[in-house]
């Protein structure tokens, strides 16, 4: 039993291997239902384990000084793996009638085993980081997403590929080298680079913890895109192949915000608190920010990209509270942006490959007509955005705003400038998201839609019917981030 | 009860589905009124969060029963009139989805036990609207509101339905956002979400909040979203525009579901807030608080009346027409601290059933009439009493009611609003009061006169509407003098019972100084507020007696008249700053700090500086890629830099 979770993390990996070797020999859609297989194998393992053991850890290795490699899964990562085993497994049937038009319009036809390879290794490795309970392991399986998804980006993006994909690997490892450099420190010092159980010995870091604090939190604000370090994303965002996107925009950049709980919130809470007002801030600013730029873009995947930073900043707010409710915020806004995010993603692939590469937003409108199923789904996305029901961004708003509403109190009437901007912010993603709505789908309308296959609807409706039952029991994602604070964790939070 | 949004099943079955389910939640309403046992709470677990339970809770009490049955009466009856009125409609499944679904949630809000609850509600109601409001989402013409080329200080005064149904959603949710802040608030000081936790700990919230300093912006916060729901000012633009709905939906949104969401919220929580506050012997924040709803309510009522004066389409006149009404019933609320608050808080209510049988009787009409003159401006309108006798009645009925006439039933409402405005001492609001019951009467009766007596040689012949469409307005125009009938007799009547459901079956505990035990009605006001309902009526059919329109010269009046008519200039002051301003700031951030700055920055002055570095010391780069990872290495160093600077900056702090 001890070591399900690894083998369960290894078949995806194999599965990639094996379609890589056999290549031109398989049928592209046995690839996708294969790769798919493997992470719906994987998400489904995890939650038999968080439901059997409430949390459950593994210890893979133990390597002395660097601590032991091993998997954790409990209540602060099951939002994480839910949203991404939920994207990833559901995107990869989307991408085969996606990759086939763009395969084709680049004269690749036959790469379907190195793109499966490919999406296989950066979707577990996704995973992996998640599952991870050690400095070093967390960073070896971002390097190999990093990696994968670099590759993705730089075979079968769009643009200037070659350009853009070594812009997103300069500046994510930038993040991660910032990252292992605080992890170094951390892990020399103490003599062990495990995040669980937190060492006891933490103090011996001493003055070194400041140092610490910083350089994870900034390699990780800049996985995350906050405004100052954003300008890599709606360039990768953008003009990667729209199932890359899917993933990227959701799922990847969200890991930042969930390893900035995992690790700084849970291990270094005191230290986060004199720095409480910076990250409120920032969070405020990439809102506002990224929500203007959303406003103001006219194509349709930066849009998105733009979207993917406020988001950020939604997530980064609730984080900034520092309490257990905007922790749970932040959790479960990661989930509802993967199932929002993800959605609009593909609905603009629908767009691309089934209207000419259809992605200027002042060419369209008045969609709805000829795409009905495309434009509910982007509907459906931009409600769970925006935080309206019946969809599961309503709770992740809700939390985070109720979070927020505590801290104004504990703010005292300078709360009330926090306000203003708490408006301003949350007040601008309705705006762009229902404006876009309407400049793509709604309107008189030039041109004529064609919906797209039911290899691409299908995925987006199972991702929104899954948007809204969690909104319907959203018990199934918060339960288990319940029973993690109500843990041993909890005395140490307030 | 919460009518389950089942619309998307079949053509056929759809109509049938919603209309059913909303008759259903009528008669449950009503029945719950005679439950033995209230405040009664049904809990149905739901969700947990950090330790708190959650549940789909309902509270049934006086308030919600009371507005429970009066919303699902009128939406039933809209429901059976939208049935033929949206016949052959393109978006017939999506109509009846979306119909269920805002009744629905109207339903939830109103019944819930906690906020989560009713939040969900009141967002819900939000998205339908959005989406009933936009239904014609292809924008024709015709289904515009406003004049198409008409400008106000450049600014375009015609709205697409999609164009209106954003502004819905924007208003709406961004007056949200100060209520579910607003939640967080009060979650922090009490611990608890529901309803009945909220009434005990009220008095030790308002205490916490304000030690902080913080009572007055964490009611206006919490009240926030009540404001842009009913489309109080500042936020009353969207309702307007809402006109590109179909009428059925304007009908809906006016007069059930929606607008009245924000008043019972109001109704809902002032009696906490007021009681609490005497609990807890804190009266300077609280009166303000409430002199601000009152004030808000007033100018609402008198600005929303003014426009109506001058306008020219008939659904636009009844929707500021509605705007107005919501004020006055805000205006009850906000003098409920100052006067006999159940009194005050009943005025209110009764005002919103009254407004809901009347406005949902005026618009049915008025989507009759728009639908047979093929107009919706009352300028090709004219004669319809010759052909349409029931719909005149219908239509008559309740611009009498509206106008605050006896019997009708709108008399004995807007009159005991005013009687409680007077007494809580605000001469202004009273003024801007009686000075919005003048204009209310001579606006109805202009459209009145304009629609069904004078000529018109430009309008077509019409017919009379079709039973499934008039039977719902002509029985609401009958009720509205039924119930004004019965409202004060025998014995105190309607009033009396509706009067002691909402006192003494509330979950409120009012302190016995507060409550009155009954209603009376101050003869020599109701006097006057009749006189000038009557002086409004007489002004409007004297200066329409012949002329269809009025022929106005000097510059000053065509002033004001063009400041009526393009809305205060609210509007385009709205898109002149705020919407013009945002966007001129989004695309001055686009243009310059996103482009200029950081792309520049980040991705050509420090490659360029590198390359320049580069060539210098040795010939190494290679093409783009060589740039690029030398940049890391720049790009590291200087972030090196930034960051010994912040480590200083944060151990020194």
């Amino acid at each position: 039993m001890n070591y399900i979770a690894i083998y369960a993390l290894l078949t995806p990996f194999i599965v990639g291997a094996i379609l890589l070797v056999l290549n031109k020999k398989i049928k592209p859609t046995i690839g996708a239902y294969a790769v798919a297989a493997s992470l719906v194998l994987v998400t489904a393992v995890d939650s038999i384990l968080l439901y059997a053991y409430g949390s459950y850890m593994s210890i893979i290795v133990n390597l002395g000084k660097l601590g032991s490699f091993s998997l954790i899964i409990d209540g602060l990562n099951w939002p994480i793996i839910a949203g991404i085993g939920l994207v990833t497994a559901v995107i990869s049937v989307y991408s085969y009638p996606y990759m086939k038009v763009r395969m084709k319009e680049m004269g690749k036809e036959h790469e379907w085993g190195i793109y499966y390879f490919l999406y296989a290794f950066f979707s577990v490795a996704m995973l992996g980081i998640v599952e991870s309970n050690n400095f070093i392991l967390f960073y070896i399986f971002l390097e190999v997403a990093l990696i994968a998804s670099f590759l993705l980006i730089a075979f079968y993006g769009y643009g200037n590929r070659s350009r853009i994909s070594v812009i997103y690997l300069i500046w994510t490892h930038l993040g991660g080298f910032l990252f292992l450099t605080g992890a170094f420190i951390y892990g020399l010092t103490l003599g062990t680079f495990n995040f669980y159980p937190v060492p006891v010995n933490i103090s011996l870091l001493g003055p070194l913890t400041s140092i610490v604090v910083v350089l994870v939190i900034l390699g990780l604000l800049i996985k995350m895109a906050v405004f100052g370090v954003h300008m890599w994303l709606p360039y990768a965002h953008a003009e990667a192949p729209t199932p890359v996107s899917a993933l990227l925009s959701p799922a990847m950049i969200g890991i930042g915000g969930y390893a900035i709980i995992r690790i700084l919130y849970v291990m270094f809470p005191s230290y986060l608190v004199s720095g409480q007002w910076i990250l409120l801030a920032l969070s405020l600013i990439t809102i506002i920010y990224g929500g203007m730029m959303a406003l103001k873009e006219t194509d349709f995947k930066r849009l998105l990209a733009y979207s993917s930073i406020a988001q950020m900043g939604y997530m980064l707010m609730g984080i900034a509270t520092l309490s257990p409710l905007g922790i749970l915020g932040a959790l479960m806004q990661f989930f509802s942006h993967a199932v929002g995010k993800s959605m609009l993603f593909s609905s603009s692939g629908v767009l691309i490959t089934e209207n000419d590469n259809l992605r200027d937003i002042r060419k369209m409108g008045g969609l709805a007509k000829s795409m009905p199923y495309t434009s509910t789904f982007a509907m459906v996305g931009f409600m769970d955005i925006s935080g309206l029901p019946p969809t599961f961004g309503f709770f992740s708003k809700l939390f985070i705003l109720i979070a927020v509403g505590s801290e104004l109190v504990k703010l005292g009437t300078a709360g009330i400038i926090v306000l203003v901007f708490v408006l301003i912010g949350f007040g601008i993603t309705p705006a762009y998201s229902f404006v876009a709505m309407k400049r793509i789908f709604f309107g008189a309308g030039s041109i004529k839609g064609r919906e797209g296959s039911m290899y691409m609807l299908v995925p987006m409706a199972i991702i929104a019917f899954v948007g809204i039952i969690t909104f319907m029991f959203p018990g199934a994602i918060m339960g288990p981030i319940n029973e993690f604070f109500k843990g041993a964790y909890l005395g140490l939070m307030m | 009860m919460v009518a389950a949004a089942l619309g998307l099943t079949s053509k056929k079955l759809a109509p049938f589905l919603s209309v059913g389910s909303i008759f259903v939640s009528f008669v449950l309403s009503l029945l719950s009124a005679f439950m033995s046992k209230m405040p009664y709470i049904v809990r149905i677990p739901w969700f947990s969060f950090l330790g708190d339970n959650v549940s789909m809770g309902m509270l049934f009490d006086g308030l919600s029963i009371v507005m429970g049955t009066t919303v699902a009466l009128v939406s039933f009856l809209i429901s059976v009139y939208s049935y033929k009125y949206m016949e052959n409609d393109w978006g017939w499944t999506r109509y009846w989805f979306f119909f269920t679904f805002f009744v629905g949630s109207m339903m939830m809000l109103i019944y819930a036990s906690n906020l989560v609850v009713m939040l969900v509600g009141w967002e819900g109601t939000t998205l339908a609207s959005y989406a009933l409001i936009g239904h014609w989402y292809t924008d024709e013409p015709e289904r515009w509101v406003g004049d198409s080329n008409r400008k106000a200080w450049n600014v375009d005064m015609s709205t697409s339905p999609s164009h209106a149904g954003i502004r819905a959603m924007v208003f709406t949710s961004l007056a949200d956002v100060g209520f579910i802040t607003g939640i967080g608030m009060l979650y922090y000081a009490s611990g608890t979400i529901s309803i009945l936790g909220i009434l005990n700990a009220m008095p030790h919230i308002l205490g916490v909040l304000y030690s902080r300093g913080l009572l007055l912006p964490f009611l206006i916060a919490f009240t926030l979203g009540a404001f842009g729901k009913s489309a109080q000012f500042p936020f009353h633009e969207w309702l307007v525009t809402a006109m590109t709905g179909p009428t059925s939906i304007s009908a809906l949104i006016h007069a059930a579901t929606m607008v009245n969401a924000g008043v019972y919220f109001l109704l809902r929580f002032t009696p906490i807030i007021i009681t609490a506050a005497y609990v807890a012997g804190m009266y300077a924040p609280i009166s303000s608080f409430f002199t601000y709803i009152l004030l808000i309510g007033a100018l609402t009522a008198f600005m929303m009346a003014s426009m109506a004066v001058s306008s020219n389409e008939l659904k636009l006149i009844l929707a500021y027409s509605t705007s107005s009404q919501l004020g006055y019933m805000f205006m009850a609320i906000g003098a409920a601290y100052f006067a006999v608050p159940t009194v005050a808080i009943f005025a209110s209510m009764s005002h919103l059933i009254s407004q809901a049988i009347f406005k949902a009787a005026l618009f049915m009409a008025a989507g009759v009439l728009i639908h047979e003159y093929s107009s919706r401006y009352i300028k090709n309108m004219g004669n319809a009493w010759k052909n349409m006798k029931y719909t005149g009645i219908a239509f008559l009925f309740a611009a009498l009611s509206l106008s605050g006439i006896p019997p009708f039933s709108g008399f004995w409402d807007k009159d005991l609003i005013l009687d409680v405005t007077l007494y809580s001492g605000n001469l202004i609001a009273y003024a801007l009061g009686i000075a919005g019951a003048f204009l209310t009467a001579f606006y109805i009766f202009r459209a009145f006169k304009l629609v069904f007596i004078n000529k018109n040689e430009n309008a077509k012949e019409v017919e009379e509407a079709h039973p499934i469409e008039l039977y719902p307005y002509l029985l609401l125009g009958v009720l509205s003098l039924v119930f004004g009938i019965f409202w004060y007799f025998p014995y105190g009547g309607l009033s009396q019972i509706i009067y002691r459901l909402m006192t003494y079956n509330s979950i409120v505990t009012w302190p016995s100084f507060m409550t009155a035990s009954g209603v009376t009605i101050n003869a020599s006001l109701s006097a006057i507020s009749v006189i000038v309902a009557l002086a409004g009526i007489g002004l409007a059919l004297y200066l329409y007696a012949k002329n269809r329109e009025l022929n106005i010269r000097s510059p000053f009046m065509l002033g004001i008249q063009k400041f009526l008519y393009d809305r205060w200039y609210i509007n385009a002051i709205y898109y002149r700053i705020f919407v013009n301003g945002t966007a001129r700031i989004s695309s001055w951030m686009y243009g310059h700090i996103e482009w200029g700055a950081f792309d520049k920055f980040y991705h050509a002055l420090v490659p360029r500086a590198v390359t320049g570095l580069g060539s210098r010391l040795k010939n190494y780069q290679r093409g783009n890629i060589g740039k690029f990872i030398s940049t890391m290495i720049i790009g590291g160093a200087i972030l090196l830099i930034i960051l010994i600077v912040a480590i200083g900056v944060i151990s020194v702090v």
